[in-house]
């Protein structure tokens, strides 16, 4: 006879709820399971035949989990999520909408971005339970390599020139590709090698979570991906208000911004996210 | 032999085909998957897979209710039973599905197909 409940709990494994919520859904769906499994061979089926037809019972784990989820959780948002969380997202997300718009303080904006994700990541934690699997394997994943990644772009700019803050002098990438600047090389240099480590970081979450092979490579280069939407939805806006598209060759800095900050970075970002590409042995078991 | 219904519209009828027979007695999630196929001969057929959201959907509204129990062959079942809501949900249900299939004899003509 087969053992069913470990045949569920190892599809189940993933499912975001309580410990004992969980066994509760597993044992129950392996009780069907089995009961499925005795009455075709009671039927006259033979056992490979009944196994077979037991299986057919769950197309996909994955859709399942998700589906329990959702139909587990509370459809209403908590208390704090709708009165702290939610309003001092938003409220940041302005804040640094207008900076961008007024073009200065780039550092004080990034903080802004920086702060917003890691409220992000707060009003999450606080619904641990409630999230779906998507938002588990794939938006977290994604967001706390985003979070870590802009943390360490910070951290290297302050210490790389503390008075830059007071400055607020910004990186444009065609300073970076030209060749006479040694200094901002070096730093862009260990900020790309840093992204090896944030691919990974997601990868690694995302597979944790139980994510598919597309989840985990969108959730690597989670902050490559970012920053091609901030290009393409806001630079031509950006420019528009500044007036800059009209004096400055803006295809070309485009181009050169794309390589510098996308190509680049989405390059060691999938090349830290490769080992966790695959199945683990833990999941294949 | 009666036709098999597909999937979207047999989820869409699941509600109340679970809560008619739960009207009835209580009983655990196989038994009213294997009670939905024989009664409606094979027409509307609940898989694993879309029978147990729906209950934990319905538990969560508080139509239903469930309880680890022993069945006839001593064996530990989780039985789903209406709530007093659950069965005040059952009346306005059918007459919603009543509407749905004159709208859709209206239009259609399915009683003469």
């Amino acid at each position: 006879m087969r053992d069913w409940k470990k045949f569920v709990s190892k599809r189940m494994a993933s499912l975001p709820m309580p410990h004992d919520a969980k066994e509760d859904v597993i044992a129950e769906l392996a009780l069907h399971l089995e009961e499925t499994y005795e009455h075709a061979l009671a039927t006259g089926l033979s056992a490979e035949a009944a196994c077979a037809l037991t299986r057919q019972e769950v197309e996909d784990w994955r859709v399942l989990a998700d589906n329990i989820c959702y139909a587990k959780q509370e459809i209403a948002m908590n208390h704090r999520t709708r009165t702290l969380w939610l309003p001092g997202i938003t409220i940041l997300f302005a804040a640094g909408l207008v900076l961008m718009f007024l073009g200065r303080a780039a550092l004080l904006q990034r903080v802004i971005w920086i702060a917003c994700m890691a409220l992000l990541l707060a009003a999450a934690a606080s619904e641990a339970n409630r999230l779906s699997q998507r938002t588990r394997r794939f938006w977290l994943p994604g967001f706390i390599n985003m979070t870590a990644a802009g943390l360490f772009l910070f951290a290297s700019d302050v210490v790389y020139d503390p008075f830059r803050f007071f400055r607020e002098v910004s990186l444009h990438p065609q300073t970076i590709l030209s060749m006479n600047s040694g200094s901002l090389h070096s730093f862009y240099f260990v900020w790309l090698s840093a992204q090896v480590a944030f691919g990974a970081l997601g990868a690694l979450f995302s597979r944790r979570a139980g994510g598919t092979c597309t989840e985990r490579i969108v959730a690597g280069a989670f902050p490559a991906v970012v920053i091609v939407g901030t290009y393409v939805a806001l630079m031509p806006v950006t420019s528009m208000f500044s007036g800059r598209a009209a004096t400055s060759p803006f295809p070309a800095y485009l181009a050169s911004a794309m390589l510098v900050w996308v190509a680049a970075p989405a390059f060691a970002l999938l090349l830290g996210a490769a080992p966790f590409l695959r199945e683990s042995q833990l999941q294949e078991a | 032999m009666t036709k098999r219904i597909r999937s979207k519209i047999a989820r869409g009828s699941g509600e109340i085909a679970i809560l008619s027979l739960l009207a009835e007695r209580p009983l655990y999630g196989f038994e009213i998957a294997k009670q939905i196929g024989e009664r409606t001969g094979g027409a509307l057929q609940f898989t694993l897979a879309s029978l147990y959201p729906l209950l934990y959907e319905m538990e969560k509204r508080g139509w239903l209710e469930a309880r680890w129990e022993a069945n006839e062959a001593g064996r530990d079942r989780r039985y789903y039973r209406l709530t007093p809501l659950g069965r005040k949900q059952l009346l306005p249900l059918r007459e919603e599905w009543r509407s749905f299939f004159q709208a859709l004899d209206a239009i259609a003509g399915v009683s003469h197909a």
